[in-house]
């Protein structure tokens, strides 16, 4: 309850109390939430991509940590008392704004229907994150301010460790456990109205009514807006424009979204269509070119792609059979009530992962065709890996053809994407003896470990199957073989193989797609080597060491990541539960070292087990990736005690901090998420996929030991010992 | 040692140290093609040929190939990136270095009223000067001819390679050939000394007076017409729309055989209204009778979040064209569809019976139809 005081009483006043607390906890929360919610606005403005997602997590960490460093400045000459409201009221309205700001303004600075220049994207998440963000990162450096009148006896690592609980709390609520039951921008209204009510009878309590009653006005907008305007319709008003909306989900996988065109059914996922009725052309091509090499009674497997017109053509085959796999359950809710198709005894639908799936039986199928989104992400790439090539091949008979697709070369591969082509077909070619391109509306990969025809209208004509466009009419069987050789001559045999532990093939599509834009990959490769050189420059021994480890540790949680997704699949509950697990060990780790021994072994000790725990997770990989259930065991303490020793070096160090807590504890904090921020730039896009998790992990370890030995040879440790 | 090997040996030696493992083959490769960056412009090279249609200025030299109207200064590159200012001096250089050659039946151009069922040889080099947002060969349109893989093949390389490969006529294509017009004009004039015809495929985006001397090489061209409205043009193309009406009306005027395509795209260039008035414009300037092919689109280059056209909106598109006076046309990228046919205009009979490449059924007599008697436009022989 809070009571009427006098002006004077202001300033003498308990600093917040225990509100300091639960304020951390909500910032945390929130803050974890939007960035789940932004996530996913990135991944439909954006046809999110490893590197996309990987400038977004490093603008988000790197403007936070900056919002914490500039605080120092002029924290102080905020009043005490007004702290812990201004924060929930910062907390109430710059999330929906930031998610307004990312939702909207793509759709009004791109073209319609057009990918949104990477340069615009650049620029405009850099302004939509930084009001956000900065405030975040005051945030901090005020509720330090606030925490060290408290009598709280580790203030900074306090701070640290309730805003980790409130990440975990974020993440688990936004993540998994409310997800099936309130959307998650919902959710966050409802967290941002709660703090901007809390803010509002704070100030009320400290006779700021006027700000009180504005910051009501505020919740008030927020929540009439909400029930006025519905986001999602006026967003399909300006990205569908002329199409009927038939259904719309948001997904673990992402937006869901069927519409109707004409006579076209869509299915987009994160906006770019997935599943298109009525493309005769393009399923004809992806059926034809594989099962005219397999033509009699063929078991077909097919994932992905929209079974009900790729089914019918299986089915024109005698004897045929054909089982469907699709993983993500509401896409096949979503295709068997608006693009259906007749299973029966010829035809089956699974829904699953598919690399569990070509576990068993072997020897089964004679064709296996895959239609998978381009590799530009990691979970993309797992289908296009040595590993699951190798499957794939152990799944099919001895003279069984695997079929895979990239959208087409059209009439000239550039640089880049005979990269693509070459990495994949060598990778192919490592397991098959023999690898065909055909080079039409895609470019079908075909392997198989006996011949293949390219005179594939030839091969309709000789099976008798009736097709409207894979035919002698349309397909001039000369003119392709032409063209495939001309393609295959053109694809280097020096190429790495693209495989789960280093996904060769991603870095070489997103290079490719850098081209749409003319840009090079070494701009944002550049910016993060640039920003590692002046941090070192710039901070103390004790900051590098804070620095390094923040960085162990986001380097440490995306090699996790990454390891279960390959492995696993899109297991969004699984990874929001890595998540969750290292928040928690975050969280642990600065707590427990809140009340251990100040000495230079327990410091050096937490930071040697976040390498080891990094060495480990690389040592697990190929064990988990060939579908080891103890190697997943293991990488579940590997990541929680990594955190710790992340969370915990942070306290460590902020104990050993000087007088002023406040600029010594948001320092800190900034280096830390500055560390982090450069890792998440450069590992998720370039450093796995350019030299693999082994050599990340190699990497990642030698540079917490460095920063480990740099900072114990910081003079603060012998003024401490003799304090 | 160049700035770039340093760097890529320098990243070498701090991975291998990073790892404690030679750094292998494939990934210096890899590091080399992260650290590749675009040759200069600013060198000739043994394509380079001094460019037709400029006039010194004082900022630099005024091209006057194509409505883009660049004034390049010493060392710049035109927007077509085509064309380079060396010395003063203005240079096409792609002059014998095509990126693309390739043989294509003559009906993927689409050409339905020109030497049916005939092979194109089709050449192309890099560059264009617009730059729609769903360009299916931006990987040559939007770079320059020292970025793409080329071939060396000179005029008279082109034309013997076109009469090896049986092609009725070779086929200036898939970027923009204005930007390759000094190769281009130059092969078609020994082509149609040989008795080999010509075919450009453009987007009509040239200036009057290149256009006027092209056509007197030229047999027949097929025009990009993307759309009937100038904010469109601006913004899916990066172009105008009445340099593109002009080309038409001097291909006509000029006795080259001219059809038409009209790519549908969804929210873009598909309001029926806008469709109807340009049919109406080429009505009313005399080309009724150049075949107009609607075209579906399929997502592509930055416009990839937009779905195909649909086929209804298509028929719809081609029932207006017929409505206002239009008489041949046709629904492109729809394999098996009837607007593929040939239907004479005046007796309304199916004439040319179509399937993808193939005549199925040609029921013209002298180029007329066996039916009516009634002549249909084209060039149906050589």
């Amino acid at each position: 309850m809070c009571t009427r005081q006098s002006s004077s009483a202001k300033a003498t006043m308990p600093q917040g109390g225990d509100a300091w607390r639960g304020t951390t906890v909500l910032a945390g929360t929130i803050t974890a939430g939007t960035q789940v919610v932004l996530l996913r606005e990135v991944l439909s403005a954006f046809l999110g991509n490893e590197l996309i997602i990987g400038v977004l997590f490093f603008d988000w960490l790197a403007l936070t940590g900056i919002g914490a460093l500039l605080a120092r400045r002029w924290s102080s000459r905020l009043p005490l008392f007004a702290i812990v409201p201004c924060v929930l009221a910062a907390l109430c309205v710059f999330p929906p704004l930031t998610f307004a700001g990312f939702r909207f303004l793509p759709l009004l600075v791109a073209p319609p229907g057009s990918m949104l220049d990477i340069w615009l994207f650049l620029a405009g998440a850099l302004l939509a994150l930084a009001p956000l963000c900065l405030v975040s990162g005051a945030i901090f450096t005020l509720l330090i301010r606030v925490s060290t009148t408290s009598g709280t006896s580790n203030p900074v690592g306090s701070v640290y460790a309730w805003e980790a609980m409130g990440s975990l709390a974020g993440g688990a609520l936004f993540g998994f456990l409310l997800f099936d039951i309130i959307p998650s921008q919902d959710l966050l209204l409802i967290l941002c109205a709660g703090a901007g009510l809390s803010g509002a009878v704070l100030f009320s309590c400290r006779r700021m009514r006027s700000v009180a009653v504005a910051l009501l006005s505020v919740v008030l907008m927020l929540l009439i807006g909400r029930s006025v305007w519905d986001a999602d319709m006026l967003t399909f008003a300006l990205r569908y424009p002329g199409h009927t909306v038939l259904a719309h989900r948001e997904t673990p996988f992402g937006l869901l979204t069927v519409t109707r065109l004409g006579e076209q059914t869509m299915v987009y996922a994160n906006n770019v269509p997935l599943l298109i009725s009525g493309n005769t052309s393009a399923t004809e091509e992806i059926v034809h070119f594989a099962l005219v090499q397999r033509p009699h009674s063929p078991k077909v497997l097919i994932a992905g792609g929209n079974p009900a017109e790729l089914v019918p053509e299986v089915l024109k085959y005698t004897g045929s059979s054909v089982r469907c796999v699709e993983e993500n359950p509401w896409l096949r809710r979503a295709e068997r009530e608006f693009l259906p198709f007749p299973e029966n005894g010829r035809a089956t639908y699974v829904e699953g992962d598919l690399r569990s799936i070509l576990l068993s039986p072997s020897g089964h199928y004679d064709v296996i065709i895959i239609v998978a989104p381009e590799p530009s992400t990691l979970q993309s790439n797992r289908t296009y890996t040595r590993e699951f090539v190798h499957r794939a091949r152990l799944a099919l008979t001895p003279a069984g053809v695997l079929c895979m697709l990239l959208p087409s070369s059209a009439e000239y591969a550039g640089d880049d994407a005979r990269r693509v082509r070459a990495i994949l077909r060598n990778t192919l070619a490592d397991q098959f003896e023999h690898v065909q391109i055909l080079p039409a509306g895609h470019d079908v990969f075909l392997a198989s470990d006996s011949t293949l025809r390219t005179d594939i209208a030839g091969g309709i004509a000789e099976a008798g199957v009736p097709t409207t466009y894979v035919n002698p009419y349309y397909v001039q069987d000369d003119l392709l073989s032409e063209r495939s050789r001309q393609l295959e001559a053109s694809l280097g045999k020096d190429t790495p193989r693209n495989s789960d532990a280093r996904p060769a093939l991603m870095l070489a599509q997103l290079r490719y797609w850098l081209r749409h834009f003319a840009m090079e990959y070494w701009i944002p490769v550049l910016t993060g080597l640039i920003i590692v050189f002046v941090l070192f420059v710039r901070t103390d021994r004790m900051g590098i060491g804070v620095m390094t480890a923040g960085c162990g540790g986001i380097v440490l949680e995306l090699m996790v990541l990454m390891i279960v997704q390959v492995s696993f699949g899109n297991v969004y509950k699984m990874s929001g539960g890595l998540i969750a697990l290292y928040m928690a060990g975050m969280g642990a780790g600065a707590f427990a070292a809140g009340r251990a021994a100040l000495a230079p072994r327990w410091y050096a000790g937490m930071q040697c087990c976040l390498a080891l725990m990094l060495l480990l997770a690389a040592w697990l990989q190929p064990g988990i990736s060939s579908g080891s259930t103890p190697g997943m065991a293991g990488l579940v303490p590997c990541l929680f005690l990594g955190s710790f020793g992340a969370g915990a070096v942070f306290t460590l160090t902020s104990r050993m901090a000087a007088l002023d807590l406040v600029a010594s504890g948001s320092r800190l904090y900034g280096y830390d998420l500055l560390g982090s921020a450069v890792g998440a730039l450069l590992v998720g896009p370039l450093l796995l996929p350019l030299l693999g998790v082994q050599s990340v992990a190699n990497a990642a370890a030698g540079l917490v030991v460095v920063g480990t030995v740099i900072s114990l040879s910081s003079p603060v440790w012998r003024v401490h010992e003799k304090a | 040692m160049k700035k770039r090997e340093f760097l890529q040996l320098c990243a070498c030696g701090a991975m291998g140290a990073l790892t404690h493992k030679p750094v292998p083959a494939g990934l210096r490769a890899e590091l080399n093609a992260l650290a590749s960056s675009h040759p200069v412009d600013d060198e000739l090279w043994k394509w380079s040929k001094e460019a037709l249609f400029v006039e010194q200025t004082p900022d630099g030299v005024h091209c006057l190939k194509c409505p883009n109207s660049c004034t390049i200064p010493a060392g710049g590159t035109g927007l077509c990136r085509n064309r380079v200012n060396v010395r003063g001096k203005l240079y096409s250089i792609a002059y014998g270095n095509p990126c693309a050659v390739h043989v294509d039946p003559i009906e993927k151009k689409p050409l339905f009223h020109f030497l049916p069922s005939t092979r194109a040889f089709s050449i192309a080099a890099a560059g264009c000067n617009l730059s729609c947002l769903n360009c299916q060969n931006w990987q040559i349109s939007q770079v320059s001819p020292k970025e793409t893989d080329n071939e060396d093949l000179m005029p008279r390389a082109v034309v013997d390679a076109a009469r090896r490969s049986g092609s009725a006529s070779i086929a200036y294509t898939y970027s923009e050939p204005t930007t390759f017009y000094e190769y281009a004009y130059d092969t078609a004039e020994i082509a149609r000394r040989e008795g080999i015809r010509n075919v450009w495929k453009s987007n009509g985006y040239i200036e009057e007076a290149p256009l006027r001397k092209l056509c007197r090489v030229i047999d027949a061209a097929n025009i990009d017409l993307k759309s009937f409205d100038e904010g469109i043009y601006g913004r899916l193309n990066a172009g105008s729309l009445a340099p593109v009406l002009r080309t038409l009306r001097i291909f006509h005027d000029m006795g080259v055989w001219l059809e038409i395509t009209n790519l549908v795209i969804p929210g873009w260039t598909d309001d029926l209204a806008m469709i109807g008035k340009m049919c109406a414009w080429l009505c009313s300037n005399g080309l009724d009778t150049a075949p107009l092919h609607f075209s579906r689109f399929v997502p592509l280059y930055k416009l990839n979040q937009l779905p195909p056209t649909p086929v209804k909106k298509l028929e719809e598109a081609h029932a207006v064209a017929l409505k206002e006076g239009m008489k041949y046309v046709y629904i492109g990228n729809v394999p098996g569809h009837s607007a593929e046919h040939t239907y004479c205009h005046h007796c309304k009979k199916l004439i040319v019976e179509r399937r993808g490449y193939a005549i199925l059924q040609n029921r013209m007599k002298k180029s007329c139809c066996e039916f009516c008697g009634e002549p249909i436009p084209g060039r149906w022989q050589m």
